[in-house]
C-alpha cells in the first residue's frame, strides 16, 4: 500500500497545507500541458482537414470516389448518388471512377509484373487514374463487400493502379514502404455487408484491414479515416436500407 | 485425400510457381489425388459481370462452363490449397475473383429459406491452406492485421466442415530482402506441410 502510504507521510513531515499547494499546482500544470497538445493536434487535423474547430470545410477539396459495383441501379448505386451529392453540396470538386462502367481490366499481366520493379511504361488507361490520384486530396470508396473484402475489381485496381513510384517506394532496408500518396488527407469507405455485423466480426473484416490500415498507410500521415457500413444486407428491410442512405447523406456532409 | 490447389501467379517462371509445384509433388507422393487450377494458364476472367450478379440469389447462379468445372472441384474437394503471392495485403485480384464467381449459393454455401442467413456448404473440406509470399517482413504485416490471412483462415475455414476442418499458414515473409538459403529453407518447410496434411 505504497501508493495510499505516500500522502500520510507528506502530510505528517511537512505541512498538509503546502503539500495540497504543490497537488493542485502539479494538476493545473498537467491539465494546461493537455489542454495545449490537444489543442495543438486540433489545429494540426483541422490544418490537414482544412476543417475549422465546429467541422466546417474552410476549403473545398479534391474528392476521388471510386465506385465498384456491376449494376448501377443497385443499392450501393443508391450509396453513389447520395455520396457525390452530399459532397458537391459541400462545394468540393469531385470525380467519380466508375470501374465496371470503364471496363477496367484488375488482372495484373505478365508483361506488368515484369516491367513493376522498374516502373516503366503505364499504360494510357492506367495513367488516366494515376493522374486522379495525384489531384486528390481526399478518396471515398463505395462499393459491396464480397467474401470479406473488396471486389476483384477494386482489388485488382489497387494491384494495377497503386504500384511503384505512384503510391509508394520501396524503402532502402525492408520495412514499411514509403508513401507517396501524401496528398490524401482523408479516406472515406461506404460499403455494403450481406452477413450481420456478429458474422462479420468472425470473419475478421479483412476488407476493413486493407482500406483502413493497409492504403491509409500510404497516404497523408494524419489521415483521417470513416469507414461508413451497413451489415445485414441479406436480411434487411426498406427502412434499414432507407435509414442507411440517410446517414451516407450526413456523414458525407461532414467531410 | 481429394486436394484442390489453386495457383495463382502471372509468371510461370517465378518462386511462387516452384512453391505450387513442391507442394503437388508432396502431396501426391503422401498418396492424395490432387487437382490443379491454374488461374493465369486458364486466363480466368476475374469479374463478376452484371448478368451474373442479376442471378446470385437465385438456385443457379453460375453461367460460365469454367466457372462450373471449377465449382465441380470445389465440391468434390477434401481440402482446399491457395498458393499465391500477396498484393496489398492480400490476394491477387484473380484469385479474389475466383473465389467471388466460383464460391457462390450452392458451392460454398445456401442461403436458409426462411431466414435468409448463410449456412456453410463445404462439409466435405476438413483441410484449408494458404502458401503466400509477402515482400514486406512479418512485423510490417502484422500491423496490418494480414487481411489476406484472415480471408483464408477464417472467411473460407468457416464454409468449411464445421468440426473437423483445420486450417494451415505457410508465408515466407521479406521475399525482397530473404536470402536463397530462406528460400530453400521455405520450400522445404512446404514439401514437409504438406506431406503432413
Amino acid at each position: 500500500m505504497n501508493s495510499a502510504d505516500a500522502p500520510q507521510k507528506v502530510a505528517t513531515s511537512g505541512s498538509t497545507q503546502g503539500a495540497e499547494t504543490v497537488r493542485s499546482t502539479v494538476r493545473s500544470r498537467a491539465r494546461a500541458a493537455l489542454g495545449s497538445a490537444s489543442a495543438h493536434v486540433v489545429a494540426l487535423r483541422s490544418k490537414l482537414d482544412r476543417h475549422d474547430a465546429s467541422g466546417r470545410a474552410r476549403k473545398p477539396q479534391n474528392m476521388l470516389v471510386v465506385f465498384c459495383h456491376p449494376v448501377r441501379d443497385s443499392f450501393v448505386g443508391a450509396c453513389l448518388d447520395r455520396t457525390v451529392a452530399a459532397l458537391e453540396a459541400s462545394g468540393h470538386a469531385v470525380r467519380v471512377i466508375d470501374l465496371y462502367a470503364d471496363d477496367f481490366q484488375p488482372v495484373l499481366s505478365l508483361h506488368e509484373r515484369v516491367a513493376y520493379k522498374e516502373s516503366i511504361d503505364i499504360k494510357p488507361e492506367i495513367l488516366g487514374y494515376v493522374n486522379d490520384l495525384r489531384w486528390a486530396t481526399g478518396l471515398v470508396f463505395v462499393y459491396p463487400t464480397w467474401f470479406g473484402a473488396q471486389p476483384a475489381m477494386l482489388k485488382g485496381w489497387f494491384d494495377r493502379v497503386w504500384v511503384d513510384g505512384v503510391a509508394y517506394r520501396l524503402p532502402t532496408r525492408p520495412g514499411l514502404l514509403i508513401p507517396a500518396l501524401r496528398n490524401i488527407r482523408s479516406l472515406t469507405v461506404v460499403t455494403t455487408h450481406g452477413s450481420g455485423k456478429f458474422m462479420n466480426a468472425v470473419q475478421g473484416e479483412p476488407g476493413k484491414r486493407v482500406a483502413l490500415r493497409g492504403l491509409r498507410s500510404l497516404c497523408a500521415r494524419l489521415c483521417r479515416t470513416r469507414w461508413i457500413a451497413f451489415y445485414g444486407n441479406d436480411r434487411a428491410d426498406e427502412t434499414a436500407r432507407t435509414s442507411f442512405l440517410a446517414r451516407v447523406t450526413t456523414e458525407l456532409a461532414k467531410l | 485425400m481429394r486436394v484442390l490447389v489453386i495457383h495463382c501467379h502471372p509468371d510461370p517462371a517465378s518462386f511462387n510457381r516452384v512453391l505450387c509445384d513442391t507442394a503437388i509433388a508432396s502431396l501426391i507422393s503422401a498418396g492424395h489425388f490432387v487437382d490443379l487450377i491454374d488461374l493465369y494458364a486458364d486466363g480466368f476472367e476475374a469479374r463478376l459481370s452484371a448478368a451474373e450478379r442479376a442471378v446470385y440469389e437465385t438456385a443457379d447462379p453460375i453461367l460460365d462452363p469454367l466457372v462450373r468445372k471449377y465449382a465441380d472441384l470445389v465440391l468434390s474437394a477434401e481440402a482446399l490449397v491457395f498458393v499465391y503471392p500477396t498484393w496489398w495485403w492480400g490476394m491477387p485480384a484473380m484469385l479474389k475473383g475466383w473465389l467471388e464467381r466460383v464460391m457462390v449459393t450452392g458451392v460454398s454455401f445456401t442461403l436458409d429459406p426462411k431466414t435468409n442467413r448463410v449456412k456453410p456448404n463445404l462439409n466435405k473440406i476438413i483441410r484449408v491452406v494458404g502458401i503466400t509470399t509477402y515482400g514486406s517482413p512479418r512485423w510490417a504485416m502484422s500491423g496490418f492485421n494480414d487481411a489476406g490471412r484472415r480471408l483464408i483462415t477464417r472467411c473460407i475455414r468457416i464454409l468449411a466442415n464445421r468440426v473437423r476442418c483445420r486450417s494451415k499458414w505457410l508465408g515466407l515473409y521479406n521475399l525482397d530482402g530473404c536470402s536463397q538459403a530462406d528460400r530453400v529453407a521455405f520450400v522445404d518447410r512446404v514439401r514437409v506441410e504438406m506431406a503432413a496434411l
